[in-house]
């Protein structure tokens, strides 16, 4: 197996290209991540870090350059060719959680599974499994409402583990929570980390800067070493 | 992900339910309605079996079938003219026409049917497969006896040995016919014909019945009085039940245009309520895509969700339909046969299915089109 997860490539991100309204949101990003890495991404708003991830997720696609996933040159896939990435290597979590309100804890951490035809009984058994590893193995069955904001990013924790990802990206996961709470959180990604997931982490939270292996700074669209 | 989808339904639990019952309606009307012209062919059908290789003729018309059978009249010359062709083993000249029983007479349905016939070739007009529930044919009575329909005996609640008015005169009962299916015989009164004609005061016949030698022959003698004989028109039963399915056909075509239109009323109704509920959940697709759903997974997921509404509606349709059929009997005789074949409820449940797929299609699409990005930044 390769040292290099991913790989990005003369990265340029521009929208609207060619109309007077145009905004070039990354120019020519070069990086890679390393297996068990733990990369923090820091920069101020409106600086690209989003959509980097985005296209490192294969949520977004690069205007020009290249992104390879495992070797893989993922630039040119289709939508559907892209999901199936997100869903096997790819796990993702939001500082808004992104939990679906009407699911319970347990059936969150299942639906990626089910998403990529794991059998119900199979996934609720490993859905149980992460949950508890997150700590919450006593509230699976509560909704999101019910769930304070920490409860609710281990679930998103636990979501994104589901398909046994190679790769953990992360955007802004303590923003909306309090010091203590993100410090726990903080902790579980760090286990995780040591565990041998691989975390890539948009972040301001100085704590986390403390524990990342690698930092990247992100301003205007650029990687400034 | 059927769970999920039922899940997603459960949610809205008011606006699912009244989107379901919209399609509920639609095919209750459908399956209610079409009960009827399907007990109609059925009945029809099963009358026209046993009455295979007879041949119909009456006077020549330009009217349509019934109101020609029904306003025909032929000389005795005609109906000679008719016996004496080739071929023919056997053959039956009658009368008929309607009575009203208090009197008047009303709009709708005539009570009853007064057939004339020789008491000797009584079975041909009846077909050979009719049988008596009781009593005898008229042969074995006078002048004034009568045999009578199964359905007449028990409205009027009238048997053997009892006496029926008809045109003033009495007559009395010698037997009754078991169901044959044909509404003018088991609504009908069978009177010795000579008496027949006297009764209505005529000399006309309105039609004889013949059946042939050979059944082979059918085709070939009811050409050969359609072309040698002018003025009348031969129908062999064949004839008629291709004409007859051709009425169903119509009625058929315009019972299920109408039932049609309210179930896709209630298509268009899911239609809305899928669109609402997308828009709704645009948030939760993201998601759902971020994690992995490919686009033919949301758009399953929601033509799922569609198809549960439409297929649940169906079936509560077709019961509710189903049980809109056995009441129409308590409404009127003539809608007695209404009845609900498998193709009917089998029909009406793959088109309420075909319903939830054509009315969640385009939101489907449109979810599944949707930008993750986007779609998860949408509050």
């Amino acid at each position: 197996m390769s040292k290099t997860i991913i790989e990005v490539k003369d990265v340029k991100k521009v929208y609207n290209q060619g109309k007077p309204n145009e905004l070039v949101v990354l120019k020519d990003i070069d990086m890679k991540v390393n297996r068990e890495e733990m990369i923090g991404v820091f920069g101020p708003s409106g600086s690209g870090k989003s959509t980097l991830l985005h296209i490192i997720g294969c949520l977004d696609r690069p205007t020009s350059g290249k992104v390879y996933i495992e070797g893989k040159d993922v630039s040119g896939l289709t939508d559907d060719e892209l999901a199936l990435i997100r869903g096997q290597k790819i796990g993702f979590v939001f500082q808004q959680f992104n939990l679906i309100g009407s699911l319970t804890a347990l059936e969150n951490v299942e639906m990626p599974m089910r998403i990529c035809n794991v059998e119900k009984r199979k996934a609720i058994k490993r859905a149980k499994k992460l949950l508890s590893s997150v700590g919450l193995g006593e509230r699976i069955n509560h909704l999101p409402s019910q769930l304070s904001g920490g409860e609710m990013q281990r679930v998103s924790l636990a979501r994104a583990l589901a398909n046994e990802p190679d790769i953990i990206l992360a955007d802004e996961p303590t923003g909306n929570l309090d010091s203590k709470t993100g410090k726990e959180i903080i902790n579980l990604m760090e286990e995780l980390n040591k565990k041998g997931f691989t975390f890539v982490i948009i972040t301001h939270d100085p704590l986390i800067a403390k524990c990342a292996s690698r930092k990247l700074n992100i301003k205007d669209g650029k990687i400034w070493r | 992900m059927l769970d999920l989808a039922l899940k997603s339904i459960m949610r809205s639990k008011t606006r699912s339910f009244l989107t379901t019952f919209g399609i509920v309606i639609g095919i209750t009307a459908i399956v209610a309605l079409g009960s009827v012209s399907e007990g109609l062919r059925i009945q029809i059908s099963e009358a026209l079996e046993m009455a295979a290789g007879l041949i119909y003729v009456y006077e020549e018309s330009d009217q349509p079938l019934f109101l020609a059978m029904a306003s025909s009249s032929l000389s005795e010359e005609k109906i000679q003219e008719i016996e004496d062709v080739g071929g023919i083993k056997e053959s039956a000249r009658f009368v008929m026409d309607i009575a009203y029983l208090d009197g008047d007479q009303q709009f709708g349905q005539p009570d009853l049917f007064i057939n004339g016939v020789d008491p000797e070739n009584e079975e041909l007009l009846v077909t050979e497969s009719a049988e008596l529930d009781d009593g005898e044919t008229l042969e074995g009575g006078d002048a004034y006896s009568a045999t009578i329909g199964y359905s007449l005996a028990q409205d009027l609640d009238i048997g053997v040995g009892d006496t029926i008015e008809l045109k003033e005169e009495n007559f009395v009962i010698v037997g009754v016919y078991k169901k044959i299916g044909d509404p003018g015989l088991d609504n009908g009164v069978l009177i010795p014909i000579e008496t027949a004609l006297d009764l209505l005061d005529t000399e006309e016949y309105s039609g004889i019945i013949v059946y042939p030698e050979d059944l082979d022959d059918v085709e070939e003698i009811t050409d050969y009085i359609n072309e040698n004989i002018e003025g009348v028109t031969a129908l062999s039963t064949e004839d008629v039940a291709i004409t007859i399915s051709s009425v169903i056909d119509q009625i058929q075509i315009f019972t299920f245009g109408i039932a049609g239109i309210s179930a896709i009323v209630g298509g268009l109704g899911v239609l809305n309520t899928m669109i609402m509920s997308i828009m709704e959940r645009k948030r939760e697709i993201g998601i759902m895509k971020a994690v992995g759903a490919t686009n033919n997974c949301i758009l399953q997921q929601i033509l799922t969700e569609s198809v549960i509404i439409t297929f649940f509606g169906g079936l509560a349709g077709v019961i509710l339909g189903s049980l809109g059929a056995y009441s129409l009997r308590f409404i009127s005789s003539a809608l007695e046969s209404a009845t609900v074949t498998p193709s009917l409820a089998i029909g009406s449940l793959i088109f309420a299915v075909l319903l939830g797929l054509l009315g969640g299609f385009y939101p489907a699409w449109k979810a599944s089109k949707l930008d993750p990005i986007e779609a998860i930044r949408y509050e």
